[in-house]
């Protein structure tokens, strides 16, 4: 039965451990420290490929992303350069095939003007372009098979993802090699026009002069320009000259009889460091086939204007539902300072305000009460007014809730189940009493709430009951909500002393009653084993006073039955009986018996070594680890004999 | 006697090695705060000061300023699915962070026009070592200003947002859906910019759905800038915020819930109550003794 019992303790303790050891579940995911590293060559080559598409639509930018995009990518170490190079040079290729385009339109453009030469030099810079183009190409498919070498993609099975990936950026490649060779044949054919144009007999070349004064002016003042058109020396009258200010056709002029044009022109309000200025003719009418177009030398024109300085100061942090004052200055330095400039006040992007404002100004802003929370950009633009120029500045503005302060006056005690007074104050540093919020106030189980004032006080009565607290710490929390939008809710939580004197009477009387039972138990158990080796408590000395009476009991020891140990102790019961008899001392609760047996001493004159000697015998049986043996039961007898004869000759 | 003290010593040694295992024992299991290891979220907890909620109900009353961190891997119920609505109503921030979990529940209860694809996100070039393991870089400008760069997934979902919500991270192009389990991209699989992470204003509070709850696993919050994303979507509900993980839909192994258990009763140890009779207890043991002797002198 035991071993049974042994076994199933035994077996509930190992379920139990067995139950405490952790039980591995499906993954959501897996480990990246030993995650196994898988390339794709498929998404590679189409990532070659979606390059090549970008290169002919000459889009540099979105190749550069591709680049941008492949330094995170999962890329075989071995392969990244080879990567690296053939979207390097697919970018360059994308730049060079716009470049190329842009010089053979300009060559068309100035062979159209019957400006045969100009032609000739923008071919000139499309012939430069078009050689850097196919020396990147030739990289790009240099990189491209040495990237499908190394994923095998050219022994691939034919129609498998990774061959038609391949397949795909080969043929691309030899769509720009196809669109090069196309650039190639324009250009040669451009060259052939203007080499025609110029061959033409008859054809006259013209040319162009050109001064402008002042070569200095603000911006919004007239220029003065002027210049001569001829052809191999002789003037050209009523033929119509264009002048371009930065390369944009500002104004037409006729050139008089003697060849010379002049004109005005007001510099454009671009608020710029310089423009340039140059004339151009070409043929028209009956012009054509008789003359050849021409330009005149570029001249700088130094652009003046104001520009002014705008600074703007905004609070380091806003609140919805309540304005900023934005400050700002303008420093227009040495120059005139204007009446007035209207200014665009921007939040975020969307316009807030509309202002005219002077040198120094300030503005409120209100900021709407569903503002999010976080950084917003504050943003004033100045619109360019004649000589002044476009100024702007903005400023970040962090919108935030101010958190309250809560103050609680209430009291470090709490003795339950009394009602608690709570009073306290709601308030931010920065933006003053929060009024009207509603407050709650929690201490354990019990709830209450109330308002704050227009000063942020408030005041609720907290009714408390009863509970199983006995004593401790509780947390008095108070939480406020504001009705103000600038404002966070609030809490506070505090501890309070909470005595609850009802429970603590309870536990001690619980504890107490148990304890003093306990500890009358152990007393009364400890006079019991101290009374079990006396009599009951004798009279008056009887033995003394009563000689002729009899002895009240039998000789002890006759009847002692049991060990030695029961032997001996009914013995000096019978002992004890008779001692207390024969001398009148009474054994008292606070006696040991060796104290009895000297107080005794004196009234059994010769007994008391007997006595005494007994004494011993018991006390090491009672206090002792000792059990007695037949010798020292024999001996008791003796004693026991010895002292009840000397008792009957002392009372005979 | 000799077989069953035997017992009885046996017993309390493996009672005694349960206890330490229970109280002392790092947890294997997944997102648990007490594992330490590659997948548990001790690093998450720890760093960012996380309440650990046994149950819904703990949720914050006042939740404005708190933040709610959900990663469901448990089915809720309707209470507990009111419980999350009027904390986000409340104006509370919750993070539903899901995979292939019960994320979906939630959204639908908050009447959300999004849910998680619930199909592995998968991509073959963007990515850290495997297609599991995808990158994100095309990120809001919030997050770019605030220093996040690149997101690193985990065995990712994405996604699928119908309504007016500010998407704060996508998926590269070459990113795909893997509907049929091939572990490639097949035509009519949903390929390239699939929303990972969505920001949805819901009464007074905000919802951010992130299609990976692994990010905060202690082997991904320390890759890419997993760490400060994190970080961002939690400044979300302010300066300061009370952050808070729902624990209840997290499954469990038995040491984890034998953990929970010696929490509890822990907590419930501290208790006037329970120190009362600690110490009733302790007494009763040290006077028992005394009351034997008492005993054996009676006997003697």
């Amino acid at each position: 039965m035991r071993g049974k019992l042994s076994l199933a303790l035994i077996g509930v303790a190992l379920a139990f451990v067995a139950s405490a050891v952790p039980i591995a579940a499906l993954e959501p995911h897996e480990n990246p420290d030993t995650a196994p590293s898988v390339f794709d060559g498929v998404s590679l080559l189409r990532k070659y490929s979606e390059a090549l598409d970008r290169v002919l639509g000459r889009d540099a930018t979105g190749v550069e992303s591709l680049k941008e995009q492949a330094a995170v990518a999962n890329i075989p170490d071995e392969l990244r350069k080879t990567v690296g190079s053939f979207l390097s040079s697919s970018r360059s290729l994308a730049q060079s095939s716009t470049e190329i385009e842009s010089a053979l339109d300009t060559s068309r453009a100035m062979l159209a003007q019957f400006r045969p030469a100009e032609a000739e030099k923008s071919a000139g810079v499309a012939a430069e372009k078009l050689s850097q183009a196919y020396a990147e190409l030739r990289v790009m498919e240099n990189t491209s098979q040495r990237t499908g070498r190394w994923w095998q993609a050219d022994s691939a099975a034919e129609g498998s993802t990774l061959r038609v990936a391949y397949n795909e950026v080969e043929s691309k490649l030899l769509q720009i090699r196809r669109l090069l060779d196309l650039f190639s044949e324009m250009r040669g054919s451009l060259n052939q026009q203007s080499e025609a144009i110029a061959a033409v007999p008859g054809l006259r070349p013209t040319t162009l002069t050109l001064s402008v004064e002042p070569a200095t002016a603000f911006v919004g003042e007239p220029v003065e320009f002027q210049g001569t058109l001829s052809a191999e020396g002789k003037p050209l009258a009523g033929r119509k000259v264009t002048l371009l200010l930065s390369s944009l056709p500002a104004e037409v002029v006729l050139t008089g009889s003697d060849g010379v044009y002049r004109g005005r022109v007001v510099l454009p309000y671009r608020y710029v460091a310089e423009m340039t200025a140059q004339t151009i003719y070409y043929p028209e009418g009956n012009d054509i086939g008789l003359f050849l177009g021409s330009s005149s030398p570029e001249i700088t024109i130094e652009v003046l204007y104001y520009q002014p300085q705008l600074s703007l100061q905004v609070p380091g942090s806003a609140y919805p539902g309540r304005s900023i004052v934005i400050k700002g200055s303008f420093d227009y330095g040495k120059n005139p300072v204007p009446t007035a400039r209207s200014l665009n006040l921007y939040w975020d992007g969307k316009l807030a305000a509309e202002e005219a404002v002077d040198t120094t100004f300030t503005l409120e802003l209100a900021v709407a009460a569903e503002t999010t929370l976080g950084r917003h950009r504050v943003t004033l633009e100045v619109p360019p007014q004649g000589r002044y120029a476009p100024v702007s500045a903005s400023a970040e503005v962090e919108v935030t809730k101010a958190t309250p302060v809560i103050e609680v006056e209430g009291p470090g005690l709490v003795l339950l189940p009394l009602a608690q007074e709570i009073r306290g104050r709601a308030y931010s540093s920065s933006l003053g009493p929060l009024r009207d919020a509603s407050v709650t106030i929690i201490l354990g189980s019990w709830q209450t709430s109330t308002r704050t004032g227009d000063d942020g006080a408030f005041s609720a009565r907290l009714s408390t009951g009863l509970s199983l607290t006995l004593v401790g710490t509780q947390e008095l929390q108070v939480t406020v909500t504001p009705t103000e939008p600038w404002h966070r809710n609030g809490s506070l939580s505090t501890g309070l002393l909470v005595i609850n004197p009802a429970n603590i009477a309870g536990l001690a009387l619980a504890m107490g009653i148990p304890a003093l039972f306990g500890t009358r138990q152990l007393m009364r158990k400890r006079r019991r084993a101290t009374l079990s080796v006396m009599p009951p408590a004798p009279g008056l000395s009887p033995a003394l006073v009563k000689r002729d009476t009899p002895p009240r009991s039998k000789m002890p020891g006759l009847e002692a039955r049991g060990g030695p140990g029961e032997v001996l102790l009914t013995l000096y019961r019978g002992v004890l009986r008779m001692i207390q008899t024969l001398t009148a001392v009474v054994l008292r609760p606070s006696h040991t018996l060796r104290e009895f047996a000297h107080e005794c001493a004196p009234k059994l004159g010769p007994l008391a070594g007997y006595f005494q000697e007994f004494t011993l015998i018991i006390e090491r049986q009672l206090y002792a680890r000792h059990q007695p043996g037949e010798a020292e039961a024999a001996r008791g007898k003796e004693l026991s004999q010895r002292l009840t004869e000397g008792a009957k000759g002392e009372d005979t | 006697m000799k077989t069953l003290s035997l017992a009885t010593i046996a017993l309390a040694i493996v009672l005694l090695i349960s206890w330490l295992s229970i109280a002392f024992g790092p947890s294997s299991q997944n997102f648990m705060w007490a594992n330490p290891f590659w997948n548990g979220s001790q690093d998450f907890n720890r760093n960012y000061g996380v309440q650990r909620l046994a149950d819904l109900k703990q949720a914050k009353p006042r939740p404005e300023g708190s933040v709610l961190i959900a990663a469901p891997y448990l089915p809720y119920n309707d209470e507990e699915l009111k419980l999350i609505a009027g904390f986000v109503e409340g104006g509370g921030t919750l993070l539903l962070m899901d995979d292939y979990g019960y994320g979906n529940q939630v959204l639908k209860a908050l009447g959300l026009e999004m849910e998680f694809a619930g199909l592995p996100l998968l991509d073959p070039y963007i990515t850290y070592r495997n297609r599991w393991l995808p990158i994100v870089t095309d990120l809001a400008p919030e997050l770019r200003e605030a220093g996040v760069e690149r997101l690193v997934l985990n065995h990712a979902t994405a996604l699928v947002a119908s309504g007016p919500y500010e998407v704060l991270a996508r998926s590269s192009d070459t990113a795909f859906l893997d509907e049929n389990s091939n572990e490639s991209w097949d035509a009519g699989e949903p390929k390239g910019h699939l929303a990972v992470a969505v920001k949805a204003a819901l009464g007074g509070g905000t919802v951010i759905a992130v299609s990976d709850p692994s990010i905060i696993t202690n082997s991904m919050l320390g890759r890419g800038d997993n760490d400060v994303f994190m970080k961002v979507l939690i400044a979300q509900a302010g300066e300061n915020p009370s952050i808070a993980l729902d624990g209840s839909h997290l499954p469990k192994s038995l040491l984890d819930r034998s953990k929970e258990a010696w929490e509890v009763a822990q907590k419930r140890m501290s208790s006037p109550h329970s120190q009362v009779l600690l110490v009733g207890a302790i007494l009763a043991v040290i006077m028992m003794p005394i009351w034997r002797k008492g005993a054996d002198i009676e006997q003697k």
